[in-house]
C-alpha cells in the first residue's frame, strides 16, 4: 500500500525527515504518534503529495504521490487537522465533491451524518468547529477511499462524538483499506487502531502491531517504585503509584496503555528496535524449523 | 479516463467554482447595479456610450480583479489541502479557472450588463420619463475588447498561480517594470538602427515615433503574432505552477 524508501526532506535548513523507510500494508489501521514538531502532518503530506520530497522515493498505491493523478485522488482522503469548509450548504458539498469519488457511499454518509448528529440543510460555515470535523469525517468514510488519513480527528469531538467516531471508523474500514490516524489523544483511539508508527527526531523510531506489542510486553501499577529488576523497560510516577512497563515474552494479552509505551519508546528508543528484531528473529527461527522438519518428514516417507 | 484531461472531471470542477461562488457573484452585482443606477442617473443624460464606458469599465477592471484572485485556495493555507487534493488533474484545475474568468465571465458580463441596462432605464424612465438606450451586447465595439481583455488577463491569472500574496499589485509591478524594459530596449533598438535617418545622432524622439506608426510595417504582424501567442503561454506556465503546488505551511 505505502512504500517509502530513504525519504529526506526538511524545511529550507531545518532536516526533518532523514533516510526514513517505511512499509504499511492495507487491513490495517495504524496510529501515528510522535512529539510535537515530530512532523507527523507532513509525513500525512507526504504521503498525500501535498508536499514533495526532497530525496528518496514515496509510493503510495503505486502512484507517486507528487504527481497527483486524478485516479490516485480519487482512492485517498485527507482530514486535516484544522478543517475548513466552503461557503455552501451540506447537500451542496455533496453533490459537487462525491461524482469524484467512484465508490462514494450515499446511504453511509447519512448513516454518519445522523449518528453525529450533524444538523442538515444548513450552511457548512455555519457549523461549529466540532459539526464541520464530523461532517467532513462522514464525506471521508463515504469516499470508501483506499487511504484514508487522518490528522487528530477527535481534537474539537464532544465526549459522546469521539466514541461514536470510533464506532463508524471500525464499522467502515474493510481490510482493502488502510487508515492512518495521528492523534496525541491515544486514549481517544486506543481500542481503534491496530498499529502503532513513532516518529521522532527525524526517523520512524517504532513501528509494531498491537499484537507484537501486547504479547512482547506487560504493563503493571505499583504503589512503590520498582527497583532495577530484570525486564523493567520503563517506569513512571502517576496518581496513586508508579506505571510499569516490563518485557516479558510470556505477556498475557492484555491491553497494553499506549500512552506509557510512547513515553518509554521516546526514553529510551535503541532498547525498543532491538527487543522486537529479537521476537522477529525468533519467529524467524521457528518457521524455519517448522519448515524443516516437514521437509525431512516429506524425505521420510 | 484520461489522467491530463477529462470533460467529466472538468465540467465538475466548473460547477464546484459556481456553486462555491454564486452567493458572492451575486451580491457583487447588486452592488454594481447600484452603482450604475446612481451613476446613470447623475451622467447619463445626452451619453450614448454611457453603457459601453461601463462595459470597458467592468471587463477590464472587475475582470482582472477576478483574474488575479483566481488560485486564493492554492495560496491559503487552510483551503489549499482541500483545493489540491480535489480528484481532478491540475490541467483540469487551471481550465477550470481560466473557464470561469474567461468565457464565463464574458457570457455572464454580457447577460448582466443587458439586464441591468434594462432594469435601470426602465425604472429610469418611469420615474423621470427619459428616453429608453440600453446595452447593445452585439456592437462591434462591445467584442472588439473581448480579445483585449483575454490579453491582459492573461498576465494577471499567471501573476495569481504564480504570486503568493498580493497579486494583483505585484502583478502590476512586475508588469510594469517588464513594459518599461521593453519600451527602453525598443527605443534604443529603433534608434540605433535608423540612427543613419536621423543626422547620425541617436534620436530618441523620431525613435519613439518610428515605433509606434508600425501600421502596415512586417513589424506590426511579428507584434500582432506575439499578442496572440503571449496569452497561453501564460496560461500554461500558470498550469505548471499548479502542478509544482504544495501545501508548505511549516513544521
Amino acid at each position: 500500500m505505502i512504500q517509502i524508501d530513504n525519504l529526506n526532506f526538511g524545511y529550507k535548513k531545518d532536516t526533518l525527515f532523514e533516510n526514513i523507510s517505511l512499509n504499511l500494508n492495507s487491513g490495517h489501521i495504524y496510529g501515528l504518534l510522535g512529539l510535537n514538531g515530530a512532523g507527523k502532518s507532513t509525513f500525512l503530506r507526504l504521503i498525500a503529495g501535498l508536499q514533495f520530497p526532497i530525496d528518496g522515493k514515496i509510493n503510495v498505491l503505486d502512484y507517486e504521490p507528487a504527481k497527483r493523478l486524478p485516479s490516485f485522488l480519487s482512492q485517498l482522503f485527507v482530514l486535516p487537522e484544522s478543517v475548513v469548509v466552503p461557503d455552501v450548504t451540506d447537500q451542496e458539498y455533496i453533490n459537487i465533491r462525491a461524482p469524484f469519488y467512484t465508490d462514494f457511499d450515499a446511504e453511509h454518509m447519512q448513516r454518519c451524518l445522523s449518528e453525529f448528529e450533524v444538523p442538515r440543510g444548513r450552511k457548512l460555515s455555519t457549523l461549529s468547529h466540532g459539526q464541520q470535523k464530523k461532517f467532513l469525517l462522514s464525506f471521508g468514510l463515504a469516499c470508501r477511499s483506499k487511504l484514508l488519513m487522518l490528522d487528530e480527528p477527535t481534537n474539537g469531538l464532544d465526549i459522546p462524538s469521539k466514541s461514536i467516531f470510533r464506532r463508524l471508523v471500525a464499522e467502515s474500514f474493510t481490510d482493502d483499506q488502510t487508515f492512518i490516524i495521528s492523534t496525541h489523544q491515544i486514549h481517544d483511539l486506543q481500542s481503534l487502531i491496530d498499529s502503532i508508527v513513532v516518529l521522532h527526531e527525524g526517523n520512524v523510531l517504532f513501528k509494531q502491531s498491537i499484537e507484537d506489542v501486547s504479547e512482547n510486553l506487560r504493563m503493571t501499577v505499583s504503589s512503590t517504585k520498582p527497583g532495577a529488576e530484570a525486564g523493567l523497560l520503563y517506569s513512571e510516577q502517576t496518581i496513586g503509584g508508579y506505571a510499569n512497563l516490563w518485557q516479558d515474552a510470556q505477556a498475557p494479552d492484555a491491553q497494553i496503555n499506549l500512552e506509557l509505551l510512547f513515553k518509554a519508546v521516546i526514553a529510551k528508543p535503541e532498547t525498543y528496535s532491538s527487543l522486537f528484531d529479537k521476537k522477529v528473529s525468533k519467529a524467524k527461527i521457528l518457521s524455519e524449523q517448522i519448515l524443516e522438519e516437514k521437509i525431512s518428514e516429506g524425505r521420510d516417507s | 479516463m484520461s489522467e491530463l484531461f477529462d470533460l467529466n472531471r472538468f465540467l465538475l470542477l466548473v460547477r464546484n467554482e459556481i456553486v462555491s461562488n454564486y452567493r458572492n457573484w451575486l451580491l457583487t452585482s447588486g452592488a454594481i447595479t447600484f452603482v450604475v443606477f446612481i451613476s446613470a442617473t447623475l451622467f447619463e443624460r445626452g451619453n450614448p456610450g454611457f453603457y459601453f464606458n461601463w462595459y470597458f469599465i467592468l471587463i477590464f477592471v472587475v475582470g482582472i480583479v477576478m483574474s488575479s484572485h483566481a488560485f486564493q485556495e492554492l495560496h491559503d493555507k487552510t483551503r489549499s489541502e482541500s483545493y489540491l487534493l480535489i480528484p481532478a488533474s491540475s490541467l483540469e484545475k487551471t481550465l477550470a479557472k481560466l473557464f470561469i474568468v474567461t468565457i464565463g465571465f464574458i457570457a455572464y458580463l454580457l447577460v448582466f450588463h443587458t439586464l441591468s441596462s434594462i432594469i435601470i432605464e426602465a425604472l429610469l424612465w418611469l420615474l423621470v420619463g427619459r428616453d429608453i438606450s440600453i446595452f447593445s451586447a452585439f456592437s462591434q465595439q462591445v467584442w472588439f475588447l473581448m480579445p483585449l481583455y483575454l490579453f491582459a488577463q492573461s498576465f494577471f491569472f499567471l501573476g495569481a498561480a504564480w504570486f503568493k500574496k498580493m497579486q494583483l499589485a505585484k502583478t502590476t509591478v512586475s508588469l510594469s517594470i517588464v513594459i518599461f524594459g521593453i519600451f527602453l530596449l525598443g527605443v534604443l533598438f529603433t534608434s540605433i538602427l535608423f540612427s543613419g535617418f536621423y543626422n547620425d545622432a541617436v534620436d530618441l524622439g523620431h525613435a519613439f515615433d518610428l515605433l509606434f506608426n508600425l501600421s502596415g510595417h512586417p513589424f506590426f504582424w511579428i507584434v500582432k503574432i506575439i499578442a496572440v501567442v503571449i496569452p497561453p503561454v501564460c496560461w500554461i506556465i500558470a498550469w505548471k505552477r499548479v502542478e509544482e503546488a504544495q501545501v508548505s505551511d511549516g513544521i
